[in-house]
């Protein structure tokens, strides 16, 4: 009987790798046709900008442009999120006192669980109008939108793996650092942020992780137009327009396509590629934490 | 020079966690009926002795083991080479439990498992299959008193054993182990948490406890050993410096010049 | 501060340096401050705002009601109840399966390279991003299994998606029981397993199920993975039918209601969207904020 229940649990152990393998199984197996098809060309698909799946006489699979909307919403939520993550980090662990860190904790938590798709609803009203009104925009619904919406929503993760991080550097060295007679804020940044930096760095990743990752909240914020938003002219990043990442493609289109169509399969060779990207980050973040640790 | 069977032999036991050493080719005799004292220093690897004793090393993952333990002269533990806990065998014993039940254990600091007294003292036997209320009712006050705890808590177990002081929770630690009726009670440092008084009361029960059972008491307090044990082993580094008669580890003239730096509190 | 200074304390006088010092010290403080703030604030802006607008479609009655005309009036009754049994399902599939990894990985595995895989994986499923798990949905569970669109695939894939979130969050509780409540059991001869049932898992359940608690309100807000895998644009059901869903039926969903009510169906009135929001937020945030208030409670309230 015990030998039975320890059986199970084993299999349950291993759960999560077999899941981890069957996803990728399965996502490639939709897709195989496709990928082994002599007419997939791995780096036209990656490099080049004409996204055109459904066209009859000549499809099209480059993702260049989703790709440069996914970066280009990412970039910006996190040129947003990270200053503000760590900033409150930094005030939640160093400056304030333990009651208001709890409060502070619990909205926090709370903040992240707010559904995507609520958060995407805001952009798509509030935030649409709020950046229509405020930069005369022809439509709101942009990089700078799905920017915001992604890092209010990367911002707790950060947060709270930050806080950790900042967390786990012992006592004495603020003791040590105190003692000497600075301040709490250049304790904070001559002290504190050099020996936190790799959590930091994985709080960062793993936030870049989740918002690369994120589906409904920016297919309702940005916009919906296959687009690179960079160009020759300055300032060669423009906020304001609207674009379509890697992970909006799939849930916009996927319900559009028949089983086996060339369009179908490519929407899952484009998940592979969404696959690939957050596996590799993490793993990185991971890397970078077990470095802290075994330091 | 042992006058009695000896209840438990050790021959040539080593461990090691991982690349550390913690006991080096220990071979030892422990007489029944009698209170056998081990002493040394803290990492001397007296802890680990009793853990291989009782084969609970096999829940360390990274312990490899060599060398026999024998109970009774039964094999309970054997292996010619170190070898990894995983590997070891049963040595035609169904399982460990079985074996470990004949080993009471107390630790360094008092364990009061977060549940009502009644139910720490009969957690064991209610494992092992014994269900009959009166019977575990007879059983709980028989353990509870010869551990001295009985009158302090006989009006309340149903209290948590988590809720008892320091003092009184080792006694119910020692109760525990007495439940399943060992033939071999193991202490380890038990009195490194709680006041002298309790210190003095629980070696009385332990001075009663040894015409029942063999008793192995593991202590850093080097007079304890003197006031209670027959015999007296001194480890050190994991290794076994000498055993002999109480009397002649502490007369100063011992044969090795490290037990008399020991027990005249010249180190450790 | 404010007392005349002694002559003893002249030593300790402010000087421009200290002076200095403290100005940035306050800067900085007041700088983490506000940018705490900028988090906090938007979240009570929006919410309010969000209640501002749903007001009007907002009453008991818009829980209970179905959808008419098309979607643009009525209530929301199927979406909510779809909501409850893809909820209830998926943590019937993810909670043991879930729980019994954390119990593996806790009590059980070595310190070796396989569980140092386990781990990692555990980590990178929950990286994966959610139209990946739909993705992988349709493809194993609707397609390869042939369930077909459902509850159950969808549930399914809600479930895979919330694993490992209970698998950590299950780790975490089970080594907070102290290592020596599970030596002194094994010194007392009891199994391993039997350790775990008696003294592990009745010290830690409290623990765990806060855990899963946290992971109704994430399954409860996700919308791709059930997409593709189940969820509907419409669904007619009757009037107060609590059973309107079979296992394999499809169902609506409250996250998948707000996207197509928001996105696909136009002259929808205005309010009620916003009270779609409303309700699913404020769902969301009830179950996690009993689950933050049990975990205080228990945290007051140790048995050791």
């Amino acid at each position: 009987m015990e030998k039975v229940i320890e059986f199970i649990i084993r299999v349950c152990g291993i759960s999560a790798v077999i899941f981890v393998f069957a996803i990728f199984g399965f996502v490639f197996w939709e897709g195989r046709e496709l990928l082994i098809s002599g007419e997939f060309n791995f780096w036209k698909f990656l490099f080049t900008k004409e996204w055109y799946p459904a066209s009859e006489s000549n499809p099209r699979f480059g993702v260049l442009a989703l790709i440069a909307g996914t970066a280009s919403v990412t970039v910006l939520a996190m040129a947003i999120a990270v200053p503000f993550g760590l900033g409150a980090a930094i005030y939640i662990s160093e400056f304030c006192g333990s009651r208001l860190r709890e409060a502070l904790k619990v909205i926090i938590e709370l903040l992240a669980a707010i559904p995507s798709v609520v958060w995407g609803f805001i952009g798509l009203t509030i935030m649409n109008e709020l950046i229509m009104k405020l930069f005369g925009a022809p439509i709101g619904l942009t990089v700078l939108n799905g920017a915001i919406i992604l890092a209010l929503m990367s911002v707790p993760i950060i947060v709270s793996i930050s806080e950790d991080a900042l967390k786990a550097v012992p006592d004495s060295y603020r003791e040590a650092a105190i003692g000497l007679g600075v301040t709490r804020w250049q304790m904070v940044y001559k002290v504190l942020l050099p020996s936190a930096k790799n959590g930091l760095l994985a709080a960062v990743l793993l936030g870049i992780g989740r918002a690369v990752g994120e589906t409904m909240a920016v297919l309702m914020a940005t916009g919906h137009a296959v687009h690179i938003p960079f160009d020759g002219t300055p300032p060669f990043f423009h906020p304001l327009d609207s674009v379509r990442t890697l992970t909006a493609t799939i849930a916009a289109e996927l319900g559009e396509t028949a089983r086996g169509s060339e369009h179908y399969q490519v929407l899952f060779v484009v998940g592979i590629l969404l696959f690939s990207i957050t596996f590799a980050v993490n793993l990185t973040a991971d890397l970078v934490v077990k470095g802290i640790r075994d330091k | 020079m042992v006058d009695l069977p000896a209840k438990i032999r050790v021959e040539g036991l080593g461990v090691s966690y991982g690349d550390k050493i913690a006991l080096k080719d220990l071979s030892l005799q422990i007489p029944a009926n009698q209170i056998f004292g081990i002493i040394g220093p803290a990492q001397s690897g007296k802890t680990t002795f009793l853990k291989a004793v009782n084969r609970t090393i096999d829940f360390v993952s990274n312990a490899t083991v060599k060398g026999r333990v024998l109970m009774d002269n039964q094999s309970v533990l054997d292996a010619s080479s170190f070898t990894p806990v995983k590997k070891l065998s049963n040595n035609g014993m169904r399982d460990l439990c079985g074996y470990r039940r004949r080993i009471g254990m107390v630790a360094p600091l008092p364990v009061g498992l977060p549940m009502t007294i009644y139910d720490n003292v009969t957690f064991a036997p209610r494992q092992a299959g014994i269900r009959k209320k009166d019977e575990l009712d007879t059983l709980v006050e028989r353990c509870l008193t010869q551990a001295a705890l009985w009158d302090e808590v006989k009006d309340r177990l149903d209290t948590l054993g988590t809720k008892l002081s320091g003092g009184q929770q080792q006694r119910l630690t020692i109760a525990r182990a007495l439940s399943h009726e060992p033939e071999v009670l193991c202490l380890d440092e038990f009195s490194i948490a709680i006041d002298p008084v309790t210190t003095m009361r629980i070696e009385d029960v332990l001075k009663e406890l040894k015409a029942e059972m063999t008793i192995i008491l593991v202590t850093n307090l080097v007079q304890q050993a003197r006031r209670l044990a027959k015999r007296t082993a001194f480890i050190l580094n994991g290794e076994l410096v000498e055993e002999d008669t109480t009397k002649k580890i502490f007369s100063g003239n011992a044969s090795d010049s490290r037990t008399n730096e020991f027990v005249s509190g010249i180190f450790g | 501060m404010s007392t005349p200074p002694t002559e003893n304390s002249m030593r300790f006088a402010e000087t421009e340096l200290v002076r200095k010092k403290q100005l940035s010290e306050r800067i900085a403080q007041f700088a983490f401050l506000m940018m705490t703030l900028a988090m906090v604030l938007p979240l009570l802006l929006i919410v309010t705002y969000l209640i501002y607008k749903a007001m009007p479609a907002l009453s008991l009655g818009f829980l209970f009601d179905l959808p008419s005309r098309g979607m643009r009036a009525g209530g929301i009754w199927p979406a909510l109840l779809g909501t409850i049994y893809l909820v209830v399902v998926s943590l019937v599939i993810a909670a043991p399966i879930g729980v019994l990894a954390a119990v593996y990985l806790n009590e059980y595995a070595q310190d070796n390279w396989f569980t140092r895989i386990i781990n990692l994986a555990v980590i990178n499923l929950a990286g994966v991003p959610s139209i990946v798990h739909a993705l992988f949905g349709l493809g194993a569970f609707v397609l390869f299994a042939g369930i077909g669109r459902s509850v159950l695939a969808a549930s399914l894939t809600l479930a895979v998606m919330t694993l490992p979130v209970i698998i950590a969050s299950t780790k975490e509780a089970l080594s907070a029981v102290p290592m020596s409540f599970r030596e002194a059991c094994w010194n007392m001869g009891v199994s391993r397993w039997k350790t775990i049932r008696g003294v592990v898992l009745p010290n830690s359940i409290s623990g765990i199920l806060t855990g899963i608690i946290l992971q109704v309100s994430r399954a409860a807000g996700e919308t791709a993975p059930i997409m593709f895998t189940g969820a509907v644009f419409y669904k007619a059901v009757q009037k107060g039918d609590v059973f309107a869903y079979g296992l394999l039926d499809q169902c609506m969903a409250l996250a998948m209601h707000l996207f197509t009510i928001s996105t696909q169906v136009p002259g929808v009135d205005e309010a009620i969207p916003f009270a779609t929001a409303v309700v699913l937020l404020g769902t969301v945030l009830l179950v996690n904020a009993a689950a933050i208030i049990m975990r205080i409670i228990l945290r007051t309230r140790k048995k050791w």
